[in-house]
């Protein structure tokens, strides 16, 4: 056990440290764990300072039993990172109750360690990052105080000490960083609870569930187009496709595994290619402007609905080179069998507007026309754009289209989509996103959660399918601009709560800096470092070749630093004697016994004046080498010989003349 | 005999120290015998994780794979960053301790039962300050303490003694922890030192016969009587030296001194002393020689392996002290 003082000073510091990597936590945890860890490190403070005594054991364990189950409850079992942070908080709160020795604080400082770990997972924002940053340097200098063994030093000297530590270990950081081979995961599986929060799309759709959706602000994903990205208007990202309709909802067609190899996709014009960086969604689909032709990625595919998706689910952030058909054929020859699949309709669902199909249909014989005649009924009756709909019932085309005429893109889509069926033309719904913020600085556009889209493609024969997107007859702004100017239009938002411009530039600078700190640091994964170390002439390195190559690249680095370090050493006294004695043999002229260098060095000038300057140099630079330990005079040493002219014949033959002598 | 239950703890301790002596003959070898001074050099300086260390290294693992299962970048950073402080902590421990001087390694003698403090003065030969540096013997680790750049230092540390004669340190070790207790460096050095032990003084012990202890050959200093002066009554002055009058006068005890003490030469025989084990008789002994020190007179030692011709003064006690200690057989406890 160390002594009061010494304890004193190294307990604020670990306090301090538990502090600073449970604050993040602090908020998304329940109060009671909060409020009972912070009320633990002020008794553990108190008592420290009033040189109290320490919480009794036979008072400890019955309140950490209780935690354990008030944990338990709370969370409903143990698996997870908020239960398995929770639990850390409370361990963290008994253990700082009975702290007393080294040992005990170093327990503490592991906590905070994996206090820290578990923050990145809740999240990896770029400021929660340079947050946990101050959190590891407090640890760390928590340790140095902790590990400390003589008598402690000031705050000041463990912050410089600590400040030294972290700049010496950031090289060796960057380089596991870079060179670490990072295996794919997971190993185990994960409970996720953030699956379902991180995408703004599902597989199914019914229309009359109001959507959350639209209000997030949250970044789906970002693409960078060679070049002007296409016009607004075009900019429809495509994810799922839903072909199964059961008389209100929508649910997606595409069985697992119906990846196609043949080109189904032909081009009519104007083409597009652009990079997308996607966050992580926990689902298989990508997203893609209509429609997707060629794509580069890991374990990318084309479903037979031309939607791009992937092997594997998307847990992390990922990027893929994609090129698409801005004018195209889609599928210009369609199996009766897939034909009379997206006309399907359930019997007897939606009576007035099978009704109204009909009708329109005898109107307008024509398919082409049918759709336009639909597409107008839309512009000319009192349809309202909302994002906060009157709930529908079971028949929800109907009472859409004559009744409640209030909607968002799902809406309409989903009754032209109806209304085409009926009408006998085979139709689909495509939900993805549209359109897509454009960028001051950069060369890319942000999409958000609030860009989320539905619209609606229809087959016609030779042509293949065709987007039609009903949602823009009624709120052109939508497409047009953004969701704002459509809400606008129809009364929804006013403009007092438009920021100003220049907030939204600093907030574009910002996402600027994260999409970087995403691109760089989140999303550097197996693929990334692939990429890199392809960059950097290294092809296809699989992450055993990584393993070697960091073998190699550490014995490469210890053979580096043991020659630095061996440089660095002092020599030993028998190298100045040899570099003097290389020294006499170059002028030709041998010291006497007992005589200094300096003496040595008057001869030498005496004898031969040419190269008096030369070994007068020599001879200082030897004494302070090697008797004033001066590193420079060490260094400069061997090349003051280069000075020193030695002419072969003479040298030798004074060398013999003073042998003989 | 009642058949006991193998404790772990007894097993792994008994693993454990036979570990360390087969590491230690094996460094012995390696080593050969050291001389002071000596410059700690790479060649001689080991490294080993702590337990902090350990469980260190097990956390990071623990991280790595987190990082791995959950595919978290930000995990991997920190995982990565706490990897590249070990390392630097690794360096660092490493140069902590190279390129130290070792200069001398002593200790004062010390009364049996009383700690022994071995001495090792270090010079600092490097220009950055030595931090948290500890000597240690076995298992008695000594204060740690900082070597300034170019500066010397004094560690210490303090072993028990039990019994008179000698205690001999046949291995130094040197360590530190510095910066973060994840690693322990340390060296060993096989230079044996040795402290002598005195016998502790009989607390007990009888009044020094006077007549018998007379010396021989001094020039006829009959008398007892001539009085010099006084002095504080010690024990085992004789009744008929203590200066009744004086008590009477001002109630303290003094002892007549009397004179020819800067010529008069006693002896303390080893003859003379009162029977029982050797170690008492030498206990007795010592007990003689301090108060006779005190006393500032000159006197000898005979034993039964020699003797000291008189002298006075501390250095004398001293010799007459050591002489006590390595009296045949004499005892040593040995530390590695």
């Amino acid at each position: 056990m160390r002594s009061t003082g010494e304890l004193k000073k190294s307990l604020s510091w670990t306090l301090l440290a538990l502090l600073f990597a449970y604050l993040p936590h602090l908020l998304n945890k329940p109060i009671w764990i909060s409020a009972l860890l912070l009320l633990c490190m002020s008794i553990r403070w108190w008592a420290e300072q009033s040189k109290g005594p320490l919480v009794n054991a036979w008072v400890r364990t019955p309140i950490g039993l209780i935690c354990f189950v008030a944990v338990l409850q709370t969370y409903n079992g143990l698996n997870g990172v908020a239960p398995g942070s929770a639990l850390l908080a409370v361990m963290a709160a008994l253990k700082v109750l009975e702290t007393r020795t080294q040992r005990d604080q170093f327990v503490l400082l592991f906590i905070s360690l994996f206090m820290v770990l578990a923050g990145f997972l809740v999240e990896q924002y770029l400021w929660s990052g340079l947050f946990h940053l101050i959190s590891v340097s407090v640890i760390v200098t928590a340790w140095l105080a902790v590990g400390r063994r003589g008598k402690p030093l000031s705050d000041g000297w463990y912050l410089r000490q600590m400040r030294r530590h972290m700049l010496l270990s950031i090289p060796v950081l960057i380089a596991m960083w870079v060179l670490f081979p990072r295996v794919p995961g997971p190993f185990w599986a994960i409970p996720t609870e953030s699956g379902k929060a991180n995408t703004g799309l599902s597989k199914t759709m019914s229309p009359g569930d109001i959507s959350q959706l639209s209000e997030s602000d949250a970044v789906a994903f970002r693409a960078e187009f060679e070049g002007i990205p296409p016009a607004k208007d075009q900019l429809y990202w495509r994810a799922i496709v839903m072909g199964r309709f059961d008389g209100r909802s929508w649910a997606s067609d595409d069985p697992v595994n119906n990846r196609v190899r043949d080109k189904c996709v032909t081009a009519r014009g104007q083409e597009a290619r652009y990079k997308v960086r996607m966050e992580a969604t926990n689902q298989r689909w990508l997203f893609a402007l209509d429609m997707p032709s060629d794509w580069e990625g890991r374990g990318v595919y084309r479903s037979r609905v031309q939607t791009l998706q992937r092997r594997r689910p998307v847990d992390e952030r990922i990027e893929y080179t994609v090129r698409s058909f801005l004018d195209y054929n889609a599928d210009p020859e369609l199996l009766p069998r897939t034909q009379r699949f997206y006309t399907h309709l359930p019997e007897g669902s939606n009576p007035r507007a099978r009704a109204f199909a009909d009708e329109l249909r005898k109107t307008y014989p024509d398919q082409r026309d049918y759709a336009q005649a639909v597409l107008n009924h839309f512009t000319e009756q009192p349809y309202y754009y909302t994002l906060s709909p009157p709930a529908l019932g079971r028949e929800a085309v109907d009472e859409f289209l004559f009744d409640t005429q209030r909607g968002y893109s799902e809406h309409y889509a989903s009754s032209f989509a109806y209304l085409m069926r009926a009408g006998g033309i085979p139709a689909r719904i495509v939900a993805g996103y549209q359109g897509g913020e454009t960028y001051p600085f950069a060369d890319y556009l942000i999409i958000r959660q609030s860009d989320a889209h539905a619209w609606t493609e229809i087959w016609l024969p030779q042509r293949g399918w065709v987007r039609v997107d009903p949602t823009a007859a009624v709120a052109p702004q939508r497409i047009e601009q953004d969701l704002d100017s459509a809400l606008r239009e129809f009364g929804e938002r006013s403009d007092s709560l438009f920021e100003l411009a220049m907030l939204e530039r600093l907030k574009l600078a910002w996402d600027m800096v994260n999409a970087r700190w995403n691109e760089w640091v989140l999303g550097y994964g197996p693929e990334t470092q692939k990429e890199l170390l392809e960059k950097l002439g290294l092809q296809d390195v699989g992450w055993r070749d990584m393993i070697m190559l960091a073998i190699v690249l550490v014995g490469i680095m210890t053979v580096v630093t043991g020659y630095l370090w061996i440089a660095h050493q002092p020599p030993r006294p028998d190298y100045y004697q040899a570099l003097f004695r290389r020294a006499q043999r170059r002028t030709g002229i041998l010291a006497r016994r007992g005589e200094t260098a300096t003496g040595w060095a008057h001869r030498v000038g005496r004898e031969h004046p040419e190269n008096s300057l030369a070994a007068r140099r020599f001879a200082r630079h030897y004494l302070r080498a090697r008797y004033a330990g001066n590193t420079t005079a060490r260094r400069r040493l061997p090349l003051t010989l280069f000075g020193i002219r030695g002419r072969w014949r003479n040298r030798f033959r004074r060398i013999a003349h003073s042998n003989q002598k | 005999m009642r058949w006991r239950f193998p404790s772990a703890k007894r097993l792994i301790e008994r693993i454990r120290s036979g570990a360390d002596a087969k590491v230690s003959r094996w460094v012995r070898k390696r080593q050969g015998e050291d001389h002071l001074p000596l410059t700690l050099r790479s060649k001689r300086i080991y490294i080993l994780p702590t337990s902090v260390g350990v469980t260190f290294g097990i956390v990071c693992l623990a991280m790595l794979l987190g990082s791995m299962n959950y595919n978290n970048s930000m995990g991997f950073a920190l995982t990565f960053m706490l990897a590249a402080i070990g390392l630097v902590a690794m360096h660092r421990c490493h140069q902590n301790l190279a390129g130290i001087r070792v200069l001398s390694a002593t200790a004062e003698p010390v009364f049996a039962g009383d700690t022994v403090e071995f001495e090792l003065q270090l010079h600092n030969e490097g220009r950055s300050e030595r931090l948290d540096i500890e000597a240690y013997v076995g298992k008695q680790i000594g204060a740690a303490d900082d070597i300034p750049g170019e500066g010397i230092g004094r560690l210490r540390v303090s072993l028990p003694t039990e019994r008179r004669g000698q205690t001999v340190v046949e291995r130094f070790g040197i360590r530190t922890r510095f910066p973060m207790s994840l690693l322990n460096t340390w060296t060993w050095m096989y230079t044996p030192c040795t402290c002598i032990v005195w016998p502790r003084p009989a607390a007990d012990a009888p009044p020094r016969p006077p007549a018998p202890a007379r010396a021989r050959g001094n020039q006829g200093n009959q008398g007892d009587d001539d009085f010099a002066g006084l002095r504080d009554y010690r024990d085992g002055d004789s009744p008929r030296l203590i200066a009744w009058k004086t008590l009477a006068r001002s109630d303290q005890l003094k002892s007549r001194q009397l004179s020819g003490g800067g010529t008069d030469t006693t002896w303390i025989d080893f003859a003379v002393t009162p029977g029982g084990d050797l170690e008492y008789r030498l206990a007795v002994m010592a007990r003689w020689i301090i108060d006779a020190e005190r006393a500032g007179e000159r006197f000898g030692l005979r034993l039964p392996d020699g003797e000291i011709t008189p002298d006075q003064g501390k250095t004398h006690r001293d010799r007459c002290l050591n002489a006590l200690a390595l009296v045949t057989p004499v005892p040593e406890l040995r530390h590695a």
